[in-house]
């Protein structure tokens, strides 16, 4: 099947030059958008970026391959990467990954190989740190391995949310989902995102998801255009997507400090 | 051989749901399967939502990029069996 191959170029997303602007004028050039590198201390903060990069991401680039030596952890400051677990033909999406997190988990966790395939969905920009300075860094810094170890559990969350939602939503609230964290990564509007790859990281069938968009649109709650979605009324989609959204996201802002992304809902 | 675009329109019991993006087949066969099976995950997903699942004029049309209807695809004829 087409969706379980490889993602089709036409599928993949471009960041508009407005997307870099942003990065720039935020940062005067290569500053902080990553809210990992955000919440750690000057002292470890430094100590985790000695000698790392800061690194253009193509979209469809593979950041981290399965059953490959992870050579680097990538802290994510623009774009937006999805982690899949990849199994014969078949591949299921487990998270995204934007400026709120980082790829290396496995390094995180005292190892330097996983069986996941770190995707960049957009191009990005990321600063890319060596896997040795990461151990380096989390063993001579505590608080430093602390929360890189509290962003695993952030992910692990995301994960076990995502797992829930393929076995137990509608393709509605699935859809309701993924454009409600593709947004959060994407904050510029309209979000590029095609109904195909849509449906590659849910693992359905297009056509079910360009019902679900259709319904979501004819509610008002979003702009559908060919290759790019708007949300227009985001407390709504974060009632339909109900308890599939809404808790990874808020273990996120328990567990990394920074305030991430705008959730509405207050349950 | 070049593939051709197909696109699969999806009409449900109260709306049409124009299909903007197409998709790449290389017959029209494979099409047609392709639009089979979307309705059966259609009619799954339905039927956990409560919502009418194979109401009349249920239905996947699949058109060219000239906008011609080249295959129907009923949800009742996928219900029942028929493909």
């Amino acid at each position: 099947l087409k969706r379980f191959g490889a993602i089709p170029e036409h599928d993949l997303l471009s960041s508009t030059p407005l997307h870099r602007a942003t990065v720039r004028n935020r940062t005067g050039g290569y500053g902080m958008l990553n809210h990992i590198l955000c919440a750690l201390s000057d002292g470890d903060r430094g100590a985790l970026l000695a000698g790392a990069e800061v690194v253009e991401l193509r979209a469809r680039e593979e950041i981290e391959k399965p059953r490959e030596e992870v050579n680097y952890a990538y802290f994510i400051e623009a774009g937006v990467a999805a982690v899949l677990l990849a199994s014969g033909e078949e591949r299921i999406a487990l998270g995204l990954i934007g400026n709120e997190g980082s790829s290396g988990i496995a390094v995180f966790l005292g190892n330097t190989q996983s069986p996941y395939l770190t995707l960049m969905l957009t191009e990005g920009r990321a600063h890319r740190v060596r896997a040795d300075r990461v151990t380096t860094a989390m063993d001579e810094r505590p608080e430093l391995r602390r929360l890189l170890l509290r962003y695993c559990l952030a992910f692990y969350n995301q994960a076990a949310h995502t797992a829930m939602s393929n076995a137990a939503s509608t393709v509605e609230q699935r859809v309701a989902r993924w454009v409600l964290m593709m947004g959060d990564r994407l904050p510029l509007k309209p979000a590029t995102m095609t109904h195909d790859l849509i449906a590659y990281m849910l693992d359905t069938r297009r056509a079910g998801v360009t019902e679900a968009l259709g319904a979501l649109q004819s509610q008002g709650l979003i702009q559908v255009g060919r290759k790019a979605v708007t949300i227009l009324d985001r407390t709504r989609i974060e009632e339909i997507a109900g308890h599939f959204y809404g808790l990874p996201e808020k273990e996120f802002v328990r567990l990394i400090g920074t305030y991430w992304p705008p959730i509405t809902k207050t349950s | 051989m070049t593939m051709a675009i197909y696109f699969l329109h999806v009409q449900n019991a109260t709306e049409k749901i124009e299909d903007l993006e197409g998709e790449e087949c290389d017959t029209l066969d494979l099409a047609i399967d392709a639009a089979v099976d979307s309705a059966r995950e259609l009619l799954i997903d339905r039927l956990r939502s409560k919502k009418p699942a194979d109401g009349e004029g249920s239905r996947i049309e699949v058109a060219d990029s000239a906008g011609h209807v080249l295959a129907v695809i009923e949800m009742k004829d996928v219900l029942k069996g028929k493909f």
